[in-house]
């Protein structure tokens, strides 16, 4: 039980914070198509300038770096108020970690270096309009004809698909229909003819996901990412990096939005229009809790990559930390609205963002898995409880 | 960089459980008439025999120097047997004793041969290098001294008379609970500075993780066993998901107990902070915790023949130490945290 960093490691903190302080780039777009040509730009700099890809084997553009030294580059990336890997998002966080996994050598030495440079956005299609929580009810059909799977199906609640040019597919390429085998995990290009992109607005008003129509749409064999009909242990596999350390950047930013909040409060009027609102007991009472939960959450973290450096293939433990992550996120955005006011009724000036950001909160506990899904999985694979 | 338990930790978790669970198993105080609850004198001498009390006490006092790491893992295997809050008392004691150079009076606390009592303020009553005002003992039997603590240090006064071992049970039953008054009483050891208040809130939150570990796997168990319907309880989602948010709200409090250890151990200057939290959080998750496993039990869960209503009276009990939730709330909002140590932050906020 410790947290000594090793002589090289501490180096390392020194020249991640000297660069990321005179590099990081601010003002991101609130707008999610202005925010496209923003973060690719920003993973374009990170990967010409060798921090790209922290972890990431050095073959294809990573710098084959410990999980430690991950870590060191998430805390210093939050603490010099780095942006969000936003539309970079599924490429960085589960795509890049799937290939690095399970991926052959060629499909890892085309796609890796692309997404490292900033260049391929990604997108999820894994969930079905019949295959939400259910997600081995998915129905999409890939009939194989030569060389190549025959798409026919549609996906849903693909984030980014509009903006996309490759997505993580999970089709049926044989069996009953049903079930965990006979499907395939598929690197599918978003350029190929047969697709049809339906943007979803959301409860924000921005079009979050999308719905993806696939009409016959040819894509090669050689973009299955491991076994045929075997692709449910690799889509398990990037649900396991999306449960566990792929939101380490995520959890950080958390205590950033606390302090911001904390500072809010003592600037804005409380209740009673004298004091600040940070005088009022029940508001310093939440507050207070909020920054002892995000020391919970960074402990957990922790935690995760010491169990990481231990066993590097990511368990269920993850899930415990999204649940409380995800909990956690719409508590701490409840607190900014909050401290609004009647201010919340405008969307005028500062009030318009913690809106935003609140309304974007409440997709937390449904993404990814909802918070359901995911205490079955903390019931039953980590406590053993009966199905 | 490692916050896990190590393999050499495993061996201090493994022999403390044994010894608890051998000797003093939860079970042993369910269905106890309150007014013949065992005298917490004879579990605190077969403890002291074998080292414990005296683990974190340095070589002169007779103990081991364990740091606070090691402590929290014995201390959790505490709050998982209720064991007698009175380890508390002769642990804090022993250290305050060790600090101010009296290193016999330490030494016979870590073994058990000499008794202390925990001392809880009433509002108003004042603690210092004298105490003044109403106090509340806790298992005051055969005490020599009762030790107290607050922010500004830690103290032991001296008690004018020995207790016999007759039990006042307090609403958590299993601790005896004797009411004083305490006119300017000078202390006979005084260790002053922050220090002591935030080991002994450590401890307390760490009995406070084993209530939260200790009723999660009550319950995982109950819920694998129990059949209603023709079905384990644990496959329904309505008991499945409460199991759930135990053990998350567990791991939370675990990991975070750790690295507050780590940040005492090392002087980091957020361990005030990472306490405070852990110390508040400990107790709202024990108390959830406890009351879930009650409900997840169902009506025999409400019974006194388990001993699932003493780890809610304890955690309501030893959420009462170590200062109020408003208190350690209020120090968390004051003190840096592990975030606001660089300028940066608000540089770019």
């Amino acid at each position: 039980m410790n947290f000594d960093f090793t002589p090289d490691e501490a180096l390392f903190r020194e020249e991640v914070r000297d660069w990321l302080r005179s590099n990081v780039p601010h003002g991101r777009p609130e707008n999610e198509a202005e925010a496209l040509d923003f973060d690719r730009a920003w993973q374009a700099r990170q990967f010409s300038e060798g921090w790209a890809g922290i972890s990431w084997p050095m073959e294809y553009g990573g710098r084959g770096l410990s999980l430690v030294q991950q870590l060191i580059w998430f805390e210093e990336y939050a603490l010099a108020g780095g942006p969000p890997l936003g539309h970079l998002f599924v490429a960085l966080s589960h795509a890049g970690p799937t290939l690095i996994a399970r991926g052959d050598e060629s499909q890892k030495a085309f796609h890796l270096p692309q997404i490292l440079k900033g260049e391929a956005i990604w997108c999820q299609g894994f969930s079905e309009p019949g295959a939400g929580s259910d997600l081995a009810n998915l129905q999409t059909r890939a009939d194989i004809d030569g060389d190549h799977l025959v798409v026919n199906g549609s996906k849903i609640w693909s984030s980014r698909a509009q903006y996309a040019v490759y997505q993580e597919l999970l089709v049926r390429t044989s069996g009953s229909g049903r079930g965990h085998a006979g499907i395939s995990w598929v690197i599918g290009d978003m350029r190929l003819p047969g697709i049809t992109v339906r943007p979803i607005k959301c409860i924000d008003g921005q079009p979050h996901f999308c719905e993806v129509f696939f009409d016959d749409v040819r894509i090669p064999l050689a973009n299955v990412v491991g076994e045929i009909d075997k692709g449910w242990s690799v889509a398990m596999a990037t649900l396991g990096f999306e449960r566990g350390t792929a939101t380490l950047a995520e959890q950080i930013h958390m205590s950033h939005v606390v302090e911001q909040l904390i500072d809010r409060a003592k600037s804005l009027p409380g209740w009673d229009g004298h004091r600040p609102a940070f005088e009022d007991d029940e508001i310093a009472s939440r507050l207070a809790t909020l920054r002892a939960e995000v020391a919970a959450l960074r402990a957990m973290s922790y935690a995760a990559i010491s169990r990481g450096l231990r066993a590097p293939v990511p368990g269920a433990e993850g899930t415990l930390i999204a649940l409380y992550n995800t909990e956690l996120m719409q508590r701490i955005y409840r607190m900014g609205i909050d401290l609004l006011g009647a201010e919340l009724l405008s969307q005028d000036g500062h009030a318009k963002s913690w809106i935003r950001k609140y309304h974007e909160s409440i997709k937390q506990t449904i993404a990814g898995g909802t918070a359901e899904i995911r205490r079955n999985i903390v019931g039953e694979r980590l406590l053993g409880l009966p199905k | 960089m490692d916050i896990l338990i190590s393999p050499d930790q495993e061996l201090i978790v493994d022999s403390i459980e044994t010894f608890l669970a051998e000797q003093f198993p939860a079970s042993r105080l369910a269905g106890r008439d309150e007014k013949s609850m065992p005298c917490a004198n004879d579990q605190l001498a077969s403890l002291g025999e074998m080292g414990w009390l005296a683990s974190g006490l340095g070589e002169a006092a007779g103990g081991m120097g364990l740091g606070m790491v090691d402590q929290i893992l014995i201390f959790r295997a505490y709050g998982r047997h209720l064991a007698p809050i009175a380890v508390l008392a002769n642990v804090i004691a022993a250290d305050v004793a060790a600090r101010a150079s009296m290193p016999d009076v330490a030494a016979g606390l870590g073994r058990s041969t000499m008794r202390a009592c925990l001392a809880v303020p009433l509002p108003r009553s004042k603690i210092g290098p004298t105490a003044d005002g109403e106090f509340l003992l806790l298992d005051s039997h055969d005490a020599a001294f009762a030790a107290m603590v607050c922010p500004d240090g830690a103290g032991l006064v001296a008690l004018d008379r020995r207790r016999p071992c007759t039990h006042n049970p307090g609403s958590d039953e299993t601790v005896s609970v004797e009411r004083v008054r305490f006119e300017d009483i000078g202390v006979i050891a005084w260790t002053d500075g922050p220090a002591a208040d935030l080991r002994s809130n450590l401890l307390v939150a760490a009995m406070l993780v084993g209530i939260c570990e200790a009723t999660r796997d009550m319950s995982i168990e109950y819920a694998k066993t129990r059949v209603q319907f023709g079905k384990p309880i644990g496959s329904f989602q309505a008991i499945k998901h409460k199991c759930a948010d135990m053990a998350v709200q567990t791991e939370a409090i675990e990991q975070l107990l750790s690295f507050a250890a780590i940040c005492q151990d090392t002087g980091r200057h957020d361990a005030a902070f990472q306490t405070s939290s852990v110390r508040l959080l400990s107790a709202d998750y024990a108390i959830a915790n406890a009351s879930a496993n009650i409900q997840v039990h169902g009506a025999i869960g409400f019974t006194a023949e388990l001993p699932a209503h003493l780890f809610l009276k304890r955690a309501h009990l030893l959420a009462q130490l170590g200062g109020s939730r408003r208190h350690h709330q209020s120090a968390i909002l004051a003190l840096p945290s592990a975030q606001s140590q660089s300028d940066e932050l608000r540089l770019h906020s």
